[in-house]
This record gives C-alpha cells, structure tokens and sequence, in this order.
C-alpha cells in the first residue's frame, strides 16, 4: 500500500513537471504589435454629469468634465491635441486641472497639447493620462424649462504603422534552373492589426521576370479600422482648430518606407504608386516594387526575408456628450 | 531439512535457467566444421549515396537578435563509393542578414561502405555558424530558412551472371550450360541502380538493354557538368543524365545513348557487342558502371526575436 503511494506520488510529479516550459523561452513571445486601436477617449463617469442646473443671470453653478485618454496602440504620441469644444451660449469653460498651454479654438473651445507612450515590453497597457476641465453653465433664459448642450472632445495626433512579415522572394519564378527552393512566392494576408488604427490586411506578391533578373512587387492594402478619421499628417492642427479641411487634407496615408533585404525606398531601390495612399471607403492600396536589374535571378536563389512596410499620417477621434440644462427656475 | 532442501533444488533450477539464457545467444562454437567458411558481405546494396541530417537541436527553434546561430549538418556516405571532392553549401537565407562563417559552403570527403564500414555509418559533421544573428530595423521576428545541399561525384557498379550464346534458337540437339535470359538486378549501394537488363544473344553479336533509374531521391548531374555552385549554376541540361560503361570478358560493348537521359527518373541504353564471342554458350559476368554526379538536401528553420525592450 506504502509502495502503490509512493509510485503514484511520482508519476504525479512527473506529471507536473512535463507542463513546464524553459524559462524565458521565445516561444512564450507576445508581439505589441497588434490591435487597431491607438488614442482611446472617454468621459469618466458621471463627468460630466447627464443633467445639471442652469443658473440664473451672473449666477456661478460650475461642473465638471473627465476626459481620460490612454495610447492603446505601438507608437508613442508626441505633439498631440485635445480639443474641448463647448456650446457657445450655454457653457463656458473656466479652467483646466492642471497647467497647460491652452490654444482659444474658435468661440467656445480650448485646445491643449499631450504626449502619450504607447504599448511596450514594459507597459503592455499603454500610457493613459486624465484631464479635468471646470465649466459653468449659462443661462437658459426664463423663457426655457430646458436646453441640451453638447461637450465634444477631439484628439488630434501623428500615428505610424509598421508591418513586418516573412516574404518569399523568388528569383526563378517559371522554374528554369533546377535549384530547390525553400519557400513559395505567395500573398500575404495579415489579421489582426499591427497595433496602429490604420492597418496593412493584404500584400500580394509578385516577381516580375526581367533578362537575368527579377522585379519583386507588393501591392499593399491598407484599411483605416480605428474608427476615427484618417488626415493628412500635416494637418492635424489645422484638424484641432477652427480651420478648415478641404478634400486632399482627409484620407491621406503617407508611404514612409518598404523594405526588404538590402534594397529600400529610402535607398531609391524601390518605387511606390502611389507614394500617398488615398484611402476610398475607408481602404486603399499602393504598388511598390524593385527598380529593375537590381536584383540578379542567376547568382541569388530563392530566399526568404522580412518585408517592412512603415505608413505615417494623422489621426482625429472624437466624442461627445449630452447633457440636459434645466432651468431653475423653471422648479 | 527439507527447507533446506527445497532451497537448493530452487537455486538449481535457476542456474539452468540463466545457462540456458547464456548457451542459446552463442552462435557457432571453437571447432565447429562450417567456421572454415568465408563470410562475405556484399556492400553493393542498398539506394542510398550520401545521407544529410541536422544534428538534434541544430538549427535551434528559435533565438534572440546577437544570439550565436549554429547549423550543424551530419552526413554519412552510405553507398559504396568514396566521394571525394563534393561541395556542401547552406542557403535559402537573406545573405543581407545573415553571414555564415567561415563561408556558406565546405568541401566534403566520406568513405562509403567497407570492411570497416559495413553500414556506412561513418559520419562526419560540418557547422555553418552565424557569430551573432541580427535583424533588419523594425522587424519584430525573422524566420530564415536553410536549405544544405550536397553535391558529389558517385559511382553505380552492377554485376550479374549472364549467358553468352551464340546460337540460341540452333536445331542441333546439343546440351548448353545456360540460357539466355533476362537478368533483375537489386540495388548496388547508390542513389543510380541499374534496375533490370534484357539480353539478345546471336551468332556474331550480343546485346543488352540496361534500364536505370535513380532511386535515392535526389537529383541526378551529368558527369560532366561542374559540381561546384551547383546550387546556383545549375542548367536544365546539367540534370537527368547518367554515364554507362559496360563490358563481359574485358569485352567493352558499345552502349547507345553513352550518356543515357532519365524521364521520371527512368532511362535505357542498348549496349552492343559485335563480332565472334565463342563457339559455345557461356556463362560470364556483365559488368556495368554508370556514371553521374548527385544533389541532394536537407530544410531547416530557425525564427530571430527582438529582444524584448531592445
């Protein structure tokens, strides 16, 4: 009986000790690079709250409003905006929480700067940060028994992505030279996001022959799934103001670069058309591909290498709230 | 008493028992009459040339950007010719990133099968290593893969009794020693086997039509195209071609194609004899060689993480 326990303490432990894996071991690796989520926004409870009292003339009733944004994305946000933007005639914003550079945007409306740390192997949240602005409400008018008056708050800020997969580059595509071949040219198809609310979801892959060489292509389709708006990354200010945006300011993703092996766009090796991605119903696309003859189809055989796309442009959210202004003297 | 007895028929018993274990694993005894017969192996078996294999662990699954990168490859020669002078070469890997040291590709020597080799399991090993991996700027993961590839110069030497008769369909009531007859061969120790011979046998000529096929799975290089680079520089018409020499009696035949081409990985060649062989049937050996250098090769992976924070 003392054997039979002692057997199965063992084999229990063995049990146990089979589960465990190496520590430190790389496959446990969780990229940041995921989610098409970036600035989140919104309002704390009860910040500001759904009714509130308007005073009477000269009369003082002031309230809060918490907006609280965190940077959920990969990169980190420098010189971004937010924007409170309040009805002219009903409220009046008194103050910020904390010392900030505040910027007049149009009649009712204060803008301050933020930076924010994205996601990291030290802080897989992201940086979140919360603001407190005092406002008053204005009269109604006795006329009035109620009034609804919208808060919007808008960010307004520059984001990247980057994307990097495994690419197939084949240098005998119609199969002349009886080499091996370690992998296929084949699309790529991402899910998942790449941490940025602009994402890359396919590259199709092309290698175009040439005498003695090859020209790999890669269309690359981009969507915007964050929900928010795409900009122009220079007119993220403009975005955040009382200025204007015409059609060319919306919509437009810069190319930064493409990369593979050793040739880039930087280096002037690889071409992009367009080099700006207008995005149409949310989703666009670009062509990028080796100039030709850079890339010899005799000497080099089919290899795999990482292709890296990196896309930088502007980005607005905004939310707003509802709240209902009762007159007090209308109790 | 009888305790003790019983103890001692127990402890007899069991020494039978282990003798008879002992007495039964012994094969032969000193003096037995058949110990004066050679034991000969024959190593011209088997389809195999040289064998490739990634040592266990090698190329490890994954690693970190900086880490020591180390492809060991084990390779035995288990036909039964030397190879001397083939090239073994890595690649299938992003020569921007990743430099193998010394360089990406050895010469290699392996004995085949012998006497002190029955098996061919003599190895050897060669290590392609990367002194510290690195990864292109903004790439999170790589997962390179490697492709090793031999190529070598082998041999294929087949023997088989033949009958040489010079007047097979002859009226004359007259007993022969043999019968012409068409011959199967096994494998002969190489990735080309000469798989099966058909004999025409008439006054004044004989001949043979000798199938071939390349049964070890790799590719086949004409003899004469260069191995070196023969992961790059290979043409279409450097693969599929094997090199017959056939003789009987230090007789050589004439063989059609010399340089035989294989079609799925099968092909012919008539080799002829013409002229007067002999009054009578005779039985000889037909001795084939054929020619022809072979590719063969291993896959492997690894995948290279950025270190986390780096």
């Amino acid at each position: 009986m003392k054997n039979t326990k002692i057997i199965i303490t063992i084999l229990f432990a063995a049990l146990l000790l089979a589960s465990c894996t190496p520590w430190g071991s790389p496959n446990k690796y969780v990229s940041i690079f995921t989610g098409t989520k970036a600035l989140t926004l919104g309002f704390l409870k009860g910040l500001p709250p759904d009714e509130i009292y308007a005073p009477e003339a000269n009369e003082v009733m002031p309230f809060q409003v918490g907006v609280e944004i965190q940077n959920q994305g990969s990169k980190d946000i420098e010189g971004g905006y937010l924007v409170l933007a309040v009805e002219q005639n009903f409220m009046k914003i008194m103050g910020w929480g904390s010392q900030y550079d505040i910027t007049p945007i149009g009649a009712s409306g204060e803008r301050i700067a933020f930076s924010l740390d994205g996601k990291s192997d030290i802080n897989p949240y992201g940086q979140k940060e919360l603001y407190t602005v005092d406002i008053t409400p204005l009269s109604i008018g006795d006329q009035r028994v109620q009034h609804t008056a919208n808060l919007v708050v808008t960010a307004c800020y520059d984001y990247i992505t980057e994307m990097s997969r495994d690419v197939c580059i084949d240098t005998d595509i119609y199969n002349v030279n009886p080499t091996e071949k370690t992998c296929q040219a084949n699309d790529i198809s991402v899910s998942g996001g790449q941490g940025a609310p602009v994402e890359v979801t396919l590259v199709e892959v092309k290698m175009l022959p040439g005498q003695g060489y090859v020209i790999p292509q890669f269309i690359i389709h981009v969507k915007n799934s964050g929900g928010g708006q795409v900009l122009e990354s220079s007119k993220i200010s403009d975005a955040c103001s009382s200025l204007p945006l015409t059609y060319d300011d919306i919509n437009v993703i810069d190319v930064d670069e493409v990369r593979f092996s050793r040739f880039s766009t930087r280096g002037g090796q690889i071409e992009c058309t367009p080099d700006k991605i207008k995005l149409k119903n949310e989703e666009g696309k670009t062509r990028c591909q080796l100039r030709p003859g850079a890339l010899s189809s005799s000497d080099i055989i089919t290899y795999t290498t990482p292709l890296y796309v990196k896309l930088s442009y502007g980005y607005s959210h905004t939310i707003s709230k509802q709240v209902l202004m009762k007159n007090i003297l209308a109790d | 008493m009888k305790h003790c007895k019983r103890g001692v028929n127990l402890f007899l018993m069991l020494v039978v028992i282990i003798s008879l274990f002992f007495l039964s694993s012994c094969s032969g005894g000193f003096g037995n009459p058949k110990s004066g017969e050679a034991r000969t192996i024959d190593y011209h078996t088997g389809s195999q040339g040289l064998v490739l294999r990634f040592l266990p662990g090698s190329p490890p699954p994954s690693l970190y950007k900086g880490d020591y990168l180390s492809v060991v490859v084990e390779y035995s020669n288990k036909g039964a010719y030397k190879i001397q002078g083939g090239q073994l070469y890595i690649s299938g890997y992003d020569p921007a990133y990743t430099f193998f040291s010394p360089s990406y590709y050895t010469s290699l020597t392996a004995e085949g099968k012998s006497e002190f080799n029955p098996l061919g399991d003599l190895s050897n090993t060669h290590e392609f290593y990367v002194n510290a991996v690195s990864l292109p700027p903004g790439v999170d993961v790589y997962s390179p893969k490697f492709l090793v590839t031999a190529c070598y110069k082998y041999k294929t030497e087949a023997y088989k009794d033949v009958c040489i008769d010079p007047d097979p369909w002859g009226i004359a009531p007259k007993e022969k020693i043999c019968t012409v007859h068409d011959v199967a061969f096994g494998t002969q120790g190489a990735p080309v086997a000469v798989t099966s011979v058909e004999e025409v046998s008439s006054k004044d000529r004989v001949q043979f039509k000798v199938h071939v096929s390349n049964v070890g799975g790799g590719t086949v290089i004409d003899n004469v195209a260069p191995i070196t680079q023969c992961n790059t520089r290979l043409k279409r018409s450097d693969i599929d071609k094997v090199s017959i020499i056939a003789k009987f009696s230090n007789n050589f035949l004439t063989c059609e194609p010399a340089t035989i081409p294989l079609i799925n990985g099968n092909g012919i060649s008539v080799c002829t004899y013409s002229g007067r062989i002999a009054d009578e049937a005779f039985l000889t050996v037909l001795n084939i060689e054929l020619y022809y250098g072979y590719r063969t090769s291993i896959q492997g992976s690894t995948s290279i993480y950025d270190i986390p924070g780096g």
